[in-house]
């Protein structure tokens, strides 16, 4: 017999637990919990987007667009959007490549290359317009294809200065290590070469930060709300003529073929221990123009080049191997800053200088040529006789007869620079390493600093590079000592001397303003690229003090920015600056940060200023440049200069070029080189040039530098003409 | 508390109490104003809530037309004396089971979310399983109403086939959420008619068996498979079902003490949590109106169930305290169950929050149940 009320009793206790237990654990979700909800349910919804600002263009000395930006239409497959239906899915995907013009198997490849990824995926680039608009019409029949309008790279002047102005290329690994104040994004372009690298920061500007609403299944809702507006990229103004680099760039391509008909002494064809004569390779090159008065960068070449549209969009592995694979052609190795290349007898000048300022000798010092010069005391250490010569010869073993210093640099004697160096050597310190002194005043040893990317330098040989070489790999260098003989080879810019042919310019340029020893500059004063952190946070704290709210903004419009976010931004200033302490670096300068919209999109030119970068003032009182500058002079008017056959006509009256050449032995080839200034009353141009295996620098170097020169005194630049051998021969 | 170890059918005792002089006064002065209004206030949090979940004034529509209805059904079961409802268990009963069978055939029953449960009439649809659970209420209130001494085994065993019969048919569409409440009901009801100890621990046993099998044997849909799975291990299921639990629980979470305001629930708006003007509905009340609106929902619950309660306790014959305590296990665990998904204490299985979900045989139903309580309280004199 049950006992009702009893068991209605336990009932209601029951229910009251279970309500206990409700109340219980809403009490605790909602109380204890909801900070950590809180996250999560913002999480769940707030998505991060970025806008990309508008990258800044490359422009020439007279701002002229070299790299500018053009709008192109990007078709894109968002795959989240696509039917879920295999069948259907391929019927989309085979439609959509109908109707770009790609094959399917294409556009399933392009397609699957980021699968999965939230972001649509990039088809087709530089889509015409009807087809667009054909897409857009027919939306229902393209669930999920999207089409877009970007900015990618342009080069209105084609190849000309590619190795300077580099390219851009997708972001790849660099996402995970910015260089620039806010990260990069998945599908971002930056600067791989050139200029594009170098100054990414300035010319990518500070994207446009927005954060927008997704419900669950990923699809935005609502407007998006601006967080940092977009500050577009500042244009980047070169040093570089382009008329002068258009000669520069035509005359190392014309002088490379006209060498490639003429035949010099292959290394590497030996017959009986004799270099034999083949045709001249001549495969590659590089010619710098340098501003003596201030570093400026007037004009730099390599050759071979290559084509910056090639990578606007990304290259194919297969084409990228075939034009730019071979890696002794390297045409992608800017040769002027990267590639170790001897100076030959243009290193003599040096040599002098070293010669006269440790008192070594008088530039009236004379010193019989008779064709050879043996080291004394050599044959006495018969344990060294097997590796190292002893006997050291002019090119030819020409006899130069009596030469003091200026006939040596006006007939290139190596043996008046093989007994210089001996006699230097045989000093006590720290006169008995007054080359390599010089060498390191004028900058040698260490990079020029230039603004371009991968620049190289290589060490001046000495005791202690010779010690670094030796532990470095024993096999190939088995003697750690700095010899005699090492010092001869470098009095003439050989054996283990190392020099970029920017470089050599750059110390040319120093012995002719007189011992000023600029930083090469490629572009003029550039603004420092904007902070993003500090702009951020200056925003951030503008919003915490004013009730502004930064108005939606369709995202449609691109660019269009709306009054609010300007007021924000404007407020962020002003906050940013009266309250330095909160916001972090007083420079924080946002005021200028947002002003270079005005730059972009219109014909604004940044201002040609220049603020030179002196490096080091080089002692060079008169009495040891003049003696130098009169051979160097001679090398280029003299009947017996080296370079006087390709400067034969010149018009010195108006614009005396001095210079010098230089012919480095190579394991192959010779290298050609040569090293001129001008005018020499008052030197404004170094022209450097280096032409790799062409034989001899005073025929096929000096008569490119004199094409260039003929445009820099204002003449017409006129055909190539090689200096066909006379007999003379000069190392 | 009146010991009514009568077991006399409702005719008997109603003469017996004429015969008394006992109190006679009009039924209607015995309504229980408190728990109309109760239902009152939640039929109208109903409207509201299933607006701010994102849904159109159809769904307002329809649920308002259920209303009605349901509001028609409850007022003419208030109209007569319970014990006529008693008196025709049978063939009740038989139009129960009658109608769990046809709503199986395909044809004439119709398949939504992987169970066969719903009688499709143009655009009304109608859940035989909501009324099912009434009709066993019923059904074991007459059977339990004659019984005379404590729970024997014979009526142990015969109650439980009348509740098995019904349970077979909603467990074929598959629907477990709702079979579940019917063993609440019948532990209840059961437990009001004297059973053992030993009885109730044999159901709890057939209980756990009955899910265990049936989620071996594949008897389930695979979602109602894969909610059982996810509730107990969560990491085996990151987007599906333990996906939507964490939704749930974030969202009625994030709400806080004061809500995010009606219509500004960013988990509701946005379609975070599923089902949310549906099953899920606490989670728009939980996010939008905070601890204030979810625990004065609760709340009113509570005070349903304390009103059913008292109903069942001031029922004169048994007949009234088994209907009532059927009625009120019927809504707890409906409650329970519902309330304790969201909030992660209790597996997902699709059932309806009385009166606040959106459903139109759910609300008709639970009118229909509050109706025939307010009979009973009624007539309780007759």
């Amino acid at each position: 017999m049950p006992n009702v009320s009893q068991r209605l009793g336990s009932v209601g206790l029951i229910v009251s637990l279970l309500f206990f237990a409700l109340f219980g654990r809403l009490g605790q979700l909602q109380i204890v919990d909801k900070e950590q909800a809180d996250a999560a349910s913002v999480r769940n919804r707030v998505r991060i987007g970025f806008e990309p600002s508008v990258r800044g263009r490359i422009l020439d000395r007279n701002g002229n667009v070299l790299v500018g930006n053009r709008k192109v239409n990007v078709v894109k497959v968002d795959t989240s959007k696509l039917p879920k239906n295999k069948a259907r899915k391929r019927a989309v995907l085979f439609r959509l490549g109908q109707v770009l013009g790609i094959p399917y198997d294409m556009v399933t490849a392009r397609v699957n290359r980021r699968g999965g990824q939230l972001e649509a995926v990039e088809v087709a680039r530089e889509v015409r317009e009807t087809t667009v608009v054909f897409l857009n019409e027919q939306a229902e029949e393209f669930p999920g294809v999207v089409t877009s309008v970007e900015t990618q790279r342009v080069y209105p002047q084609g190849q000309l200065a590619a190795h300077i102005v580099g390219f851009t290329g997708d972001v790849g690994d660099e996402i995970k290590e910015p260089r620039c104040s806010t990260a990069n994004q998945e599908g971002d372009k930056v600067g791989k070469a050139g200029v594009e690298r170098e100054f990414e920061c300035v010319l990518r500007g500070l994207p446009g930060k927005y954060e927008y609403t997704v419900n669950r299944a990923n699809e935005v809702v609502g407007a998006p709300r601006e967080l940092v507006p977009p500050v577009p990229g500042q244009d980047i103004r070169l040093t570089i003529d382009p008329e002068i680099q258009a000669v520069v760039e035509s005359t190392l391509q014309g002088t490379l073929r006209l060498a490639r008909s003429e035949v010099g002494e292959d290394n590497s064809v030996r017959i009986n221990k004799k270099a034999q004569l083949r045709p001249l390779r001549a495969p590659a090159g590089a010619i710098v123009v340098l501003d003596a008065t201030d570093g400026s960068i007037v004009a730099m070449a390599s050759y071979p080049t290559y084509d910056p549209n090639d990578f606007v969009n990304g290259i194919e592995s297969s084409e990228y191997a075939k034009k730019y694979g071979d890696k002794d052609l390297a045409p992608l190795t800017n040769r002027a800053i990267t590639t170790r290349y001897s100076p030959a007898s243009t290193f003599k000048v040096f040599t002098a200088i070293a010669g006269l300022r440790s008192e070594t000798i008088s530039s009236r010092t004379t010193f019989i040529d008779n064709g050879t010069w043996t080291l004394p005391d050599c044959t006495k250490n018969p344990s060294l006789k097997s590796r190292i010569k002893c006997t050291f010869r002019n090119a030819g073993s020409t006899p130069h007869g009596p030469v003091d210093m200026t006939l040596s640099m006006i007939v290139s004697s190596d043996v008046y620079y093989y007994d210089l160096s001996w006699k230097i050597f045989n000093r006590d310190e720290p006169q008995k390493f007054a080359i390599q002194e010089v060498a390191r005043e004028f900058g040698m040893g260490d990079r020029t600093s230039v603004a371009l990317p991968y620049e190289k330098s290589f060490p001046v040989p000495s005791p202690e590079a010779k010690q670094r070489l030796h532990e470095a790999n024993k096999k190939v260098w088995p003697d750690p000592v700095f010899r005699t003989g090492d010092n001869i080879n470098l009095s003439i810019g050989q054996g283990e001397l190392a020099l970029t042919p920017l470089n050599m310019a750059s110390a040319y340029a120093a012995f002719a303003n007189g011992g000023t020893l600029y930083v090469p500059k490629i572009a003029f004063d550039t603004p420092p690229p904007p902070d993003g952190v500090a702009i951020e946070a200056a925003i951030k704290a503008a919003a915490a003090t004013s009730t502004t709210v930064a108005a939606p903004r369709p995202t449609e419009t691109g660019p269009a920015r709306s009054r609010s976010v300007d007021v924000a931004v404007a407020q962020g200033a002003e906050v940013g600056l009266a309250e330095p302490p909160e916001t972090s670096a007083p420079e924080v300068a946002l005021p200028e940060a947002t002003v270079p919209q005005a730059t972009t999109s219109t014909t604004l030119v940044p201002p040609a200023v220049l603020t030179p970068t002196i490096r080091r003032n080089i002692d060079l009182p008169d009495s040891i440049r003049q003696p130098i500058l009169e051979g160097l002079k001679g090398v280029t008017t003299s009947n017996f200069g080296t370079a006087s056959d390709a400067f034969a006509g010149f018009p010195f009256d108006e614009f005396f070029v001095a210079g010098k050449t230089g012919t480095a032995q190579t394991s192959k080839q010779d290298n050609a080189l040569f090293i001129g200034f001008g005018p020499v009353q008052d030197p404004k141009y170094v022209v450097a040039v280096v032409l790799e295996q062409a034989g001899f620098g005073g025929q096929n170097a000096a008569p490119a530098a004199r094409r260039v020169f003929n445009v820099l005194a204002g003449e017409e630049s006129g055909p190539i003409t090689l200096v066909r051998s006379r007999g003379a021969i000069d190392r | 508390m009146t010991d009514f170890s009568l077991g006399r059918s409702g005719r008997e005792s109603r003469s017996m109490r004429a015969a008394r002089g006992g109190r006679s006064e009009s039924p209607t002065r015995h309504v229980d104003k408190v728990l109309l209004i109760t239902v009152a206030l939640l039929t109208v949090s109903s409207m509201v809530m299933i607006r701010s979940s994102g849904k159109d004034a159809t769904y307002i529509t329809k649920q308002g037309i259920a209303a009605v209805i349901g509001i028609g059904v409850m007022s003419v079961l208030m109209s007569f004396d319970y014990r006529i409802i008693i008196d025709n268990a049978a063939i009740i009963y038989l139009g129960t089971v009658v109608m769990l069978a046809l709503v199986l055939v395909p044809g004439v029953g119709a398949k939504n979310k992987g169970a066969q449960a719903w009688f499709e009439f143009g655009a009304l649809q109608m859940q035989p399983a909501e009324f099912a659970k009434l009709g066993i209420i019923v059904s074991l209130a007459a059977y339990g109403a004659a019984q005379r001494n404590l729970l024997d085994g014979r009526r142990f065993v015969t109650k439980l086939i009348i509740t098995a019969i019904p349970v077979g048919l909603i467990f074929l569409q598959p629907d477990l959420g709702s079979a579940l409440v019917f063993l609440a009901i019948v532990m209840a009801m059961l437990w009001m008619s004297g059973a053992r100890g030993v009885h109730m621990g044999v159901l709890v046993a057939a209980g756990i068996v009955t899910v265990t099998v049936a989620v071996r044997l594949g008897v389930l849909a695979e979602f109602q498979t894969a909610r059982l799975l996810a509730f107990i291990d969560p990491s085996r299921d990151a987007r599906g079902s333990a996906f939507n639990l964490a939704q749930s629980k974030i969202a009625i979470a994030s709400g806080g003490i004061s809500g995010k305001g009606l219509f500004k629930g960013t988990q509701t708006q946005y379609g975070f949590v599923p089902e949310q003007h549906s099953d899920f509905i606490f989670t728009a009340v939980g996010e939008q109106l905070g601890l204030i609106g979810a625990g004065f929902i609760l709340v009113l619950y509570a005070l349903l169930c304390f009103r059913i309660w008292r109903a069942a306790a001031l029922a004169r014959d048994a007949a009234g305290t088994l209907v009532c305590s059927g009625v009120l296990a019927m809504f707890m665990f409906h409650i329970f169950e519902n309330v304790g998904m969201t909030m992660g204490i209790m597996p997902i299985t699709g059932i309806p929050l009385p009166f606040l979900s959106y459903g139109g045989s759910s609300l008709i139903a639970s009118y229909a149940a509050i109706g025939l309580v307010s009979s009973i309280e009624m007539y309780r004199f007759k």
